[in-house]
């Protein structure tokens, strides 16, 4: 009889450990820095060995017209239009590790009234919390005009913000120049948005690469629909990617991130029945960032508080205090 | 990874005739629709028994299929042939099992069954649903047991699974419930010679229960000296990373390393987990069971049916599950919606299953009478679509023309989706038809109508 495996695979490849944040004595003014990737092995292969990092969660911040469904909408209250005080309860009420200032969608970047306040938002969220940021901007390209003001309000970004290593994007294979040069120059980590398909993400990460970035300022964002439209999609992805990584693909060697947040745009969220909306939400929220997690992702970007709450638990429980599983005849005792 | 078996390994077991009477041209032709799963090497009439064995040991699975339930209701678990869905596909979805204990009132296990039964979602053309109760005896009382049973047979045709550490009692019910082809368990290594012997006679599948994988194959091992193959196994860990781990040397060892007495599917207690905090523990069992679906576990135990809970997991089974090699996806071209006349819009949209649905089902909602273009994007949603590439304007003025759009409406407009908008110029210039661009979500259209159709 053969024995058991205690390793199926040498991975000849690890992922680079990026840092998003910088102290003092780093030239920044975070109260600390969060180090994501360093793989060595697939998720949770614990048999095989754990590695370094555990997975982390930003909170979302939207820095106006937030997308958000009317049960959220409810659950944020007044915060919505006041994307400071809200970055300041996410770290203080909500505990969020790291803060991701969504600039949203393009049209708040429509004219320059807008971006002047985008620009002061982002000025008065440094100095309202110290934790580390990600600052993302057209997550959804509709129109080609989107990459320039995507360009645009990221390239400032990465100037308002130098020295803080905030991670900023997204950028496109069609759209990296600018703010890569930016954020190379401010040095601050990249996030590369490509659409399921490995493939893309090479190309986007070989053209960083020739820009002078190195894998340890880069994140890719591979995937492409939460629970309900397309999960299937963004889980093979991030394990293709992640595999093709550990087997020796350089190019690919950057920590991963998936929006847990966009399980929100659900149909099945859309209803009316409030309280229930809410908590399927979270499920929805919660079951989409544990399947990027498993598949490879480093981080994730959420939105509710109490699933960032959830998947922290989830995170922890494989990384901390393990929560110990009766037996089956223990089971089989009780009620 | 897994080594495929090839076409030539296959071949060479054929006759060579060329007959064409399996259904398919030629011996080759045959060998590899046998590699690809779409043939049965029984279908060959030319096989010697000993070819026929030879060929069925190469393409078995090597996760074996077990089969729960009789008739209708019928599960099949297991069949597996890939530790990750991108190098193929998973091919039996994972089981969900409700459970009921001989401790609960007729009323209780009454209510219980009516929900679990009543929950059932159609989504992209399929009906999602819970699959089983796994009826457990806490009381230790065999009587009490087949009692229960009489009351869960009476309001469900589902498949059973019967949870008892004491034989006798396995016994006494499956005197009651045998021919249903219930799953027994656990077998431990306290019970395995008397489980074997009831898995013989009653011929149930089992579930085996150890300490640790090596007990485990021991069990295995054993009952397959009963004879006895139909087995699942309870991954062995005190916590979720032990289990987790456990599954996955379960699917690789099977798949990659030919361990015989690992390839059998799995059966997972997500609602073992102890949890102190109230508030977080029913989060707690989705949190593990989807960590469960997403790492091979077979049949999942639920403790409760709560709306908010089974509705995310079944969504995520179904996503799992699908052949990645083609995606959900409907036959494009032109559907009618409504009765539309030479004065209703013409629309567009992708061939992603969902995607369809989703439009169609709101269009048919607001009352909207349409000709609605499919265009072929692989099965893509629109947004990765547009972001892939995967919309062909060139095929967009192609279904335009085939469908003879022209003849059938008055006029040269057609409504695109709204995240497709930067792809207007390009489908106005191949096809000749003005380009609206429509709203991002579907059931924004008839507003859309309203405002930006009806006025012209």
């Amino acid at each position: 009889m053969s024995s058991i495996p205690i390793s199926f695979e040498k991975y000849e490849g690890e992922i680079k450990e990026v840092e998003i944040g910088a102290t003092k004595t780093e030239g920044g003014t975070r109260s600390y820095s969060v180090t994501v990737g360093g793989d060595k092995y697939l998720p949770l292969y614990s048999f095989e060995g754990i590695n370094p990092n555990p997975p982390r969660i930003a909170h979302e911040v939207y820095c106006y017209h937030a997308p958000l469904p009317g049960s959220l909408f409810n659950f944020f209250g007044d915060l919505v239009d006041n994307p400071v005080e809200w970055s300041r309860e996410a770290v203080n009420k909500f505990k969020a590790e790291m803060v991701n200032l969504r600039l949203t969608d393009a049209f708040s970047i429509r004219n320059e009234t807008f971006k002047k306040e985008i620009s002061n938002v982002i000025e008065e969220v440094l100095q309202a919390v110290k934790v580390p940021l990600l600052i993302t901007g057209v997550m959804d390209i509709i129109e080609m005009d989107d990459y320039r003001k995507n360009n645009e309000i990221l390239t400032k970004s990465a100037e308002i913000c130098e020295g803080e290593k905030c991670l900023i994007g997204p950028v496109y294979t069609n759209a990296f120049q600018e703010i890569g040069k930016a954020c190379l120059e401010k040095k601050h980590p990249v996030l590369a948005k490509t659409n399921m398909d490995v493939n893309q993400a090479l190309k986007l990460n070989t053209s960083l690469l020739n820009l002078g970035l190195t894998n340890k300022e880069i994140i890719m964002d591979v995937t492409t629909g939460a629970l309900g439209y397309g999960i299937e999609y963004t889980f093979s992805t991030l394990e293709r990617v992640k595999i093709r990584a550990l087997r020796g693909d350089k190019i690919l060697q950057s920590p991963s991130i998936i929006f847990s947040s966009e399980s929100w745009l659900a149909r099945e969220l859309q209803e009316e029945d409030k309280l229930e909306t809410e908590k399927t939400g979270i499920t929805f929220e919660v079951l989409t960032a544990i399947t990027g997690i498993m598949a490879g992702a480093n981080i994730s970007s959420s939105l509710h508080p109490e699933a960032a709450k959830l998947i922290n638990e989830f995170v922890n429980n494989f990384f901390n205090e393990p929560k110990q599983f009766i037996t089956v005849e223990e089971w089989l005792k009780t009620r | 990874m897994a080594k495929k078996i090839s076409p030539t390994d296959i071949y060479k077991l054929l006759p060579k005739k060329n007959c064409g009477e399996c259904g398919v041209p030629t011996c080759m032709a045959f060998a590899f629709k046998i590699v690809e799963g779409k043939a049965n090497p029984s279908q060959c009439p030319y096989l010697s028994e000993e070819a026929k064995d030879a060929l069925l040991t190469k393409t078995a699975p090597p996760v074996v299929k077990v089969e729960i339930g009789t008739g209708r209701n019928k599960v099949v678990i297991g069949g597996e042939k890939v530790a990750f869905r991108h190098e193929e596909k998973f091919y039996n979805e994972a089981l969900f099992a409700v459970e009921i204990s001989d401790r609960m009132s007729s009323e209780e296990i009454i209510e219980k069954i009516k929900e679990a039964e009543e929950f059932r979602i159609e989504r992209m053309g399929q009906t999602l649903k819970l699959n089983m109760f796994a009826v457990k005896s806490v009381s230790g009382n065999a009587e009490k047991f087949v009692e229960t049973l009489k009351i869960v047979k009476q309001h469900t045709n589902l498949p059973l699974i019967l949870c008892s550490t004491t034989p006798y009692s396995l016994m006494k019910a499956l005197e009651f419930v045998g021919e249903d082809k219930p799953l027994i368990c656990p077998v431990t290594s306290m019970n395995v010679n008397q489980m074997a012997v009831l898995a013989k006679k009653f011929k149930t599948p089992v579930a085996v229960h150890g300490s640790n994988l090596e007990e485990v194959k021991t069990l295995i091992t054993r009952l397959n000296q009963f004879g006895v193959n139909e087995i699942l196994i309870i991954p062995p860990g005190q916590n979720l990373m032990d289990e987790i781990s456990s599954l996955t040397i379960i699917r690789r060892g099977a798949v990659e390393k030919k361990i015989k007495t690992l390839g059998y599917p799995t059966l997972v207690f997500p609602n073992l987990i102890k949890v102190n905090n109230g508030n977080f523990k029913d989060y707690w069992e989705v949190m593990a069971s989807a960590a469960f679906l997403l790492r091979y576990g077979g049949i999942i135990i639920l403790s409760n049916i709560v709306k908010w809970a089974v509705l995310p997991l079944m969504l995520l089974r179904q996503a799992i599950y699908i052949d990645p090699r083609i995606p959900l996806q409907i036959k494009p071209g032109l559907y009618v919606i409504g009765s539309p006349d030479e004065n209703s819009p013409v629309m567009m949209t992708t061939n992603y299953s969902l995607t369809y649905h989703i439009v169609s089902n709101d269009l048919k909602i607001q009352g909207i009478s349409t000709y609605l273009l499919v265009v072929d994007t692989g099965g893509l949603s629109v947004n990765t679509s547009v972001a892939g590439n995967k919309i062909n304007p060139d095929s967009v003025a192609r279904l335009i023309k085939e469908n003879r759009i022209e003849e059938k409406v008055k006029h040269k407009k057609i409504i695109i989706p709204g995240r497709a908008a930067k792809l207007g110029g390009e489908i106005e210039d191949v096809s000749g038809w003005e380009v609206l661009v429509g709203p991002f979500d579907s059931r924004e259209i008839k507003g859309f109508l309203e405002k930006k159709w009806l006025r012209q």
